[in-house]
Order: structure tokens, then sequence, then C-alpha cells
């Protein structure tokens, strides 16, 4: 039985997208059949960060209007064989999607992949709960200030309401609270909510904290999910992310900020 | 040296039993006095007694008074007090060096005519941007009200979390009601159109209780 993750946020900016890539590699890399798809038709992104945006020939609108198959528009990562990628389009917009075309294709999905992570768009209107519809499982990406908790708030407020789940009264679906762009310099020095803050706004079982890192920035910029770049910390806290969705018991790492070593003190760096 | 005080005052609250005359028929008073004693003697006995003379203040006299006085008194009742309109019983009272009780019976408290308020139950956090409404209902959240969210009810909302967002009660004009959460912490409270915005509100973030005080909404913090 297929698993129907939504990645989203409410805010832009929090790292939706490099989050979905991420934590669809991470699946992958485990040896879950995974796909990933783009759900923010017009602004499409994730193909740029999986490098995959000059293969792109068929996408989501194309399918979900019967212009091509499914397989000819899913997208096969070269990095790894147990990922796949449906792209967004670029020339239409959000009133693109339907109910029913997205339930097809998720049903069609299901039978070929374990995990369906669905990159939302952000924002709250058609778009969002698009992509959070037929969700079992949601990530929310927040980042450590006020609005970003604010709009996460209100995109959980919209899983229990306005999902499939919620609709037909079934087992809700089921939270977890991914922090991003944590900066744990900042946090001390106040600058930034800490993470007992943010579970408590929230009141959901925290998922994972990832800092901030140049190394995000740069992957996205090469077209490389994060969680291939082990040396980073960002990577790192997205692998142990992944392995605590999957269940492990995982104790959460780059919570506090790192003593500069003499040599870096003295030397810069 | 010490003397015992020769009087003591304690206010005591004593059981009385109250027999409220419908009839001053000589006949009619003997056969209730007798059906009801026999159902429960022991009730009776030497027990205070009221004689409760509402209902029949308009023919009482000296005969009937007198009547009512030996026939209860035979039967073993300490008939200590009359009741009913002062005015009319006082001079009775004085003569038969009795105590004087006020009327009984008044109807209970005038109740308003709207049914009972039933409580509407939330167990899942109420978030930003959701609004709920309990509509002739008291309002029950187990969970969290986030900031941005605003949750309404005719009747009291209770809150078994923080409240961060808008809390409005009694907003049909129940004066009576109010606002009970864990943590304070909110945006905007009202009770019936009486409100305070977050810039009002201490800043304690504990429990609290928020209620109309006249025109005025009083916060108590726990």
């Amino acid at each position: 039985m297929a698993k129907i993750v939504v990645i989203t946020s409410g805010k832009g900016g929090v790292g939706k997208t490099t989050t979905s890539a991420a934590i669809s590699m991470g699946l992958a890399l485990k040896g879950h059949k995974t796909v990933v798809i783009d759900f923010d038709i017009g602004l499409r992104n994730l193909d740029i960060i999986m490098n995959c945006e000059r293969r792109v020939v068929f996408d989501f609108v194309n399918v979900i209007q019967g212009d091509a198959s499914l397989n000819q528009a899913l997208i096969k990562d070269k990095r790894c064989d147990q990922l796949y990628i449906l792209p967004a389009s670029q020339t239409r917009d959000k009133d693109a999607l339907t109910r029913d075309g997205v339930k097809t294709i998720l049903d069609q999905l299901a039978e070929q992949f374990e995990y369906i992570i669905c990159d939302s768009p952000a924002g709250i209107e058609q778009g969002a709960q698009m992509a959070l519809y037929y969700a079992d499982e949601a990530i929310v990406v927040t980042n450590p200030e006020v609005s970003s908790v604010r709009d996460s708030d209100r995109i959980l407020g919209i899983l229990q309401s306005k999902s499939l789940r919620a609709e037909t009264g079934a087992d809700p679906v089921k939270e977890h609270l991914l922090i991003t762009r944590f900066d744990p310099e900042r946090v001390a020095r106040g600058e930034m909510l800490t993470i007992p803050d943010i579970e408590e706004i929230l009141a959901v079982p925290l998922l994972g904290v990832v800092p901030e890192s140049q190394s995000v920035l740069n992957a996205s910029n090469k077209g490389m999910p994060v969680v291939l770049d082990e040396k980073s910390d960002a990577g790192q806290a997205y692998l142990d992310t992944v392995d605590r969705f999957l269940g492990e018991d995982k104790p959460h790492r780059f919570l506090e900020a790192q003593r500069k070593s003499f040599f870096k003190r003295v030397f810069g760096g | 040296m010490t003397t015992a005080q020769p009087l003591h005052v304690r206010a005591r609250m004593l059981p009385v039993q109250r027999l409220r005359i419908e009839s001053l028929d000589k006949a009619d008073l003997n056969a209730r006095l007798s059906a009801t004693l026999t159902q429960a003697p022991a009730l009776f006995q030497r027990a205070p007694v009221a004689l409760d003379l509402s209902n029949v203040v308009e023919q009482l006299d000296e005969t009937a008074l007198s009547m009512l006085l030996t026939e209860t008194r035979e039967r073993g009742l300490v008939v200590f007090a009359l009741a009913g309109p002062k005015a009319a019983l006082l001079p009775w009272c004085d003569h038969y060096n009795l105590a004087w009780q006020d009327e009984q019976d008044k109807p209970a408290k005038t109740r308003s005519a709207t049914p009972a308020l039933t409580t509407q139950v939330i167990t899942q956090p109420v978030r930003s941007g959701q609004q709920i409404y309990a509509r002739d209902a008291h309002l029950l959240v187990m969970s969290q009200v986030s900031a941005g969210a605003e949750v309404i009810a005719d009747g009291n909302i209770h809150i078994f979390g923080a409240l961060r967002g808008r809390a409005l009660a009694g907003v049909q004009g129940l004066t009576s009601a109010e606002i009970v959460c864990q943590h304070l912490d909110a945006d905007l409270v009202a009770i019936a159109g009486v409100y305070r915005v977050r810039d009002d509100l201490p800043e304690s973030g504990s429990a609290a209780r928020i209620y109309r005080l006249d025109d005025e909404l009083r916060v108590d913090s726990y």
C-alpha cells in the first residue's frame, strides 16, 4: 500500500522543495521505490533541484489531460534507480489540476511505488489544497520565525479540515514537524524561536531539525539533493529525518551552536 | 477565677417540618392529619413544626386557629411557628406566643425560558484561520487555540490548553458566560460584547478565568 506524503508549509521559501528532494532521495537510497510529484504548476523548481530540467518532455498536466501516459512523463533519476520524478508544467497554472485527475494519477502511481511525495506550492489556495487533499501523512516545513510558524499552523488546520481523510472521517492525516534553516547561534541570541517554542505552538511531533547551511544552496545550484552531500550537516540531518520517518529512534543533532576551534578563531573560517 | 459564660449564642440551621394547611374544615383536617401521621409517625413525633397558613389566611379566625393548634398538638406535633403573610399572621403569633416564618414554597428563582445549553467538544487543536462557533452551547476545547484562530460560543468557553487566538463567549448576550483557559496569551477575549485585546490583558501567561462584572471584563490569573 503506497503512502502519500505531502511536504507543505503555507509560507514560501522555507525549504519545501529542498525537503521534497532530500526526503524522496533519502527514501530511495534506503531502497524504497519513491516518486516525487511537483504540484507547483507554473513555478516548477523541483526538476532543477533534481537536475532533470533538460529531460522534461511531458509533465503532470499533460498526464491529467490525457496528452501523455504516466510512464512517458515519469523521469527516472540518474543517481538512484528507485527514484522517479513527475515534473510540473511551467506553462499552465494551478487551475489545470482537478481532484479527479489527481486521483487517477495517484492511483496509478500507487500500483508501482511505495512512497508518493507531493511537493506542495506555497500558499493555502487551490494548488496547496490539491497537493494535500489525498495525503496520508504530512511533513510540515517550518522556519524558526513567527510568520512561518503561523502559516504552518494554518496549513495544519487545513490538513485537519479539508483533506480527503478529514472529509470522509477516516483516521486523520499523520502530521510531522520539520524545522529547517535552524541557526543555533541566532536562537542563542534570541533572534529566532527555540525548538521547544515551536513545538509548543504547533503541538505536532518533531520529525527533524535541519540547520541553516551553505551546502543547501550549493546543492540546489548543482541540482543535487543535499542528502547526497554526506559531509554537510544539512545532508546528515535530512538522512536522520528519513530514518525517523521510517520509524527509527534517532536523537536530534545540530541543535547546539558549534564552538569554533582555536584554529578557526585565529585563521577564520 | 474562671466563670462559665452565662449565655452562648450560636446560630444553627434546624430542620423544620412545614404543614401547609389547605382547609379549615375540622373533619377534613383530621382525616388528612391521621393519614399523614400513620404514614410517617416518627417524622412528626416531637418534631418542630411550622403551620403554613398562606392558603387559608383569608378565612382565619380565633376559633379556627385554636382548633388547628389543638388538633396538631394533640397528635404530638410541637407547633412553634406560623408561616405566611407577615401582616396577617403577626397578631396571631403574639396572641399564641408563636414564632413567625416567612412564606415558603416561593417558586424557585425565575429561570429564563431558554433551554439548558449543551456542550460542544473539540478534541483537535484549533488552528490559525479556523473558526468554531458553538451555537446554543458551551464550548470545550481539549487542546489549544492557536494565534489567528477564533472560538465563539453562546455559553462558556473552556480551553484545556493555551489560548493564543480569539475567544468570544456569550455572544448572544449571556453576560454570565465566562472563558477559562490553561494559558492565557490571547489576541482578544470578549464576553457578551465587552472585549479586551492583547494589550489590555495581563502578560502573565498563566491559567486564567475571564468573566464579566457589570460592564467590565475581569481576568483572574491562577
